[in-house]
């Protein structure tokens, strides 16, 4: 066992924040991602470029825009897990 | 071997533009939304019954001016909207530009038709069949979409773009590089006209079987966006790995131009930063096979595109197909 833990939420804060213009106070568990102008298209950037900045693949058929920033913080760790 | 060698190009749009709040005037959209979504400001639409073959003939006029040739041994049309269903347009386009009794034939891959007829052409040219191949992209896009649907309505234009190129050496500038090319008949309803081919009657001809929405061009868009980036970047990686060069020696990266989110991905994926990419889908929205030629001209008359640079074409499109190459950027004679 890793005890290890990748700081995948602050990556994944970084990118929204860079990359989309996301406020940090806007990311929280709880914010539904069409709320903060990500629509599908939006979650499949998120998920490119998390891939090639964490170097695993993570599964764009579970991504929802009517999903929480914390139900995409689960699946980027879930496919963390799987890597 | 002869080398495909780029030595003229030229473009040509119908004069119908349209805004997106002319869009917006006509369905439920807005020109804040298609911007943010899409990158698309306006498009050229053609006017009732322009047919593609005249776009293609003026795209390839200008291209010849620009070659300096009144004559070429062969005319290969990329094309998703012929005139008809059958023949061809080449035929047609030959025809126009004074060019009857040369070979001339279509070539069908969507929006990866260019870089499809490209390669067609490169292929003439290596084998000694042809000197000097007139190679065009060009659509009527506008034709095969159906006015009510907003999604599709505000990504497509009319237009058409064309080169000549002729037998050079592999190490003249505007030499074509090695052209990787693919293709996935598995995704072929990603992106796809369901009626009017063999498989499926037209909707006037049999309005039992077939929905009359199936005559018109559907996309699926986010998997299309998801095996765009995957695809472009990975054949520019293979055409890039044949030329030696490598993601940072890229001076413009010249994607089919679907959508400025495509793009940026692609660039991403290949580490590439964005200011190198070519930008013209926001002045002529996505115009499938005429979209690469289209922006390399527009690129070649803004300057955007000097002699000397290094340059990366890929695509991907309806089939599914895809492709990509390198090539250092020619002199040629603007016109």
């Amino acid at each position: 066992m890793s005890t290890f833990t990748p700081p995948t939420f602050e990556i994944l804060s970084q990118v929204l924040e860079e990359k989309f213009g996301v406020l940090r106070e806007d990311i929280k568990p709880d914010t539904v991602l069409e709320d903060i102008e990500l629509d599908s298209l939006a979650l499949i950037e998120v998920a490119l470029t998390l891939q090639k900045r964490l170097g695993f693949v993570i599964p764009t058929e579970d991504l929802n825009s009517g999903g929480t920033v914390s139900d995409l913080y689960e699946l980027v760790n879930s496919a963390a897990g799987n890597a | 071997m002869k080398a495909a060698v780029i030595s003229g190009i030229g473009a040509w749009l119908p004069p119908d533009l349209v805004t997106n709040d002319d869009l917006a005037a006509r369905m439920n959209t807005s020109d804040e939304w298609i911007r943010t979504r899409t990158g698309i400001r306006t498009r050229h639409f053609v006017s009732a019954g322009m047919p593609t073959s005249r776009l293609a003939a003026e795209a390839g006029a200008r291209a010849m001016e620009s070659a300096g040739t009144a004559d070429v041994d062969a005319v290969v049309l990329a094309t998703t909207t012929p005139d008809r269903p059958c023949p061809a347009s080449a035929p047609e386009v030959a025809r126009r530009l004074g060019l009857t009794g040369r070979p001339a034939f279509d070539v069908s891959a969507v929006c990866t038709g260019f870089l499809y007829a490209l390669t067609t052409a490169a292929g003439m040219i290596a084998s000694g069949a042809a000197e000097q191949v007139l190679v065009i992209g060009a659509e009527a896009f506008s034709t095969l979409i159906d006015p009510r649907d907003r999604s599709c309505a505000v990504v497509f234009g009319d237009g058409a773009g064309a080169v000549v190129l002729r037998a050079g050496e592999p190490g003249d500038p505007g030499a074509l590089g090695r052209i990787v090319l693919g293709s996935d008949g598995s995704l072929a309803d990603l992106i796809t006209v369901r009626a009017g081919g063999s498989e499926r009657p037209h909707p006037d001809a049999d309005p039992e079987r077939t929905d009359a929405a199936d005559r018109y061009f559907s996309m699926r868009g986010r998997e299309v966006f998801e095996h765009a980036v995957a695809r472009m970047s990975e054949s520019a990686r293979a055409a890039l790995a044949h030329t030696g060069w490598q993601p940072g020696d890229v001076d413009r990266l010249v994607g089919h131009q679907a959508n400025l989110r495509i793009l940026r991905a692609v660039a991403e994926q290949l580490d590439i930063p964005a200011d190198r990419l070519v930008i013209h889908l926001n002045r002529v929205g996505n115009t499938a096979a005429a979209s690469i030629p289209l922006a390399l001209a527009h690129a070649h008359a803004t300057g955007d595109l000097a002699p000397g640079a290094r340059v990366v074409l890929a695509a991907f499109g309806g089939g599914a197909t895809w492709g990509a190459t390198a090539l250092t950027w020619p002199s040629l004679k603007s016109v």
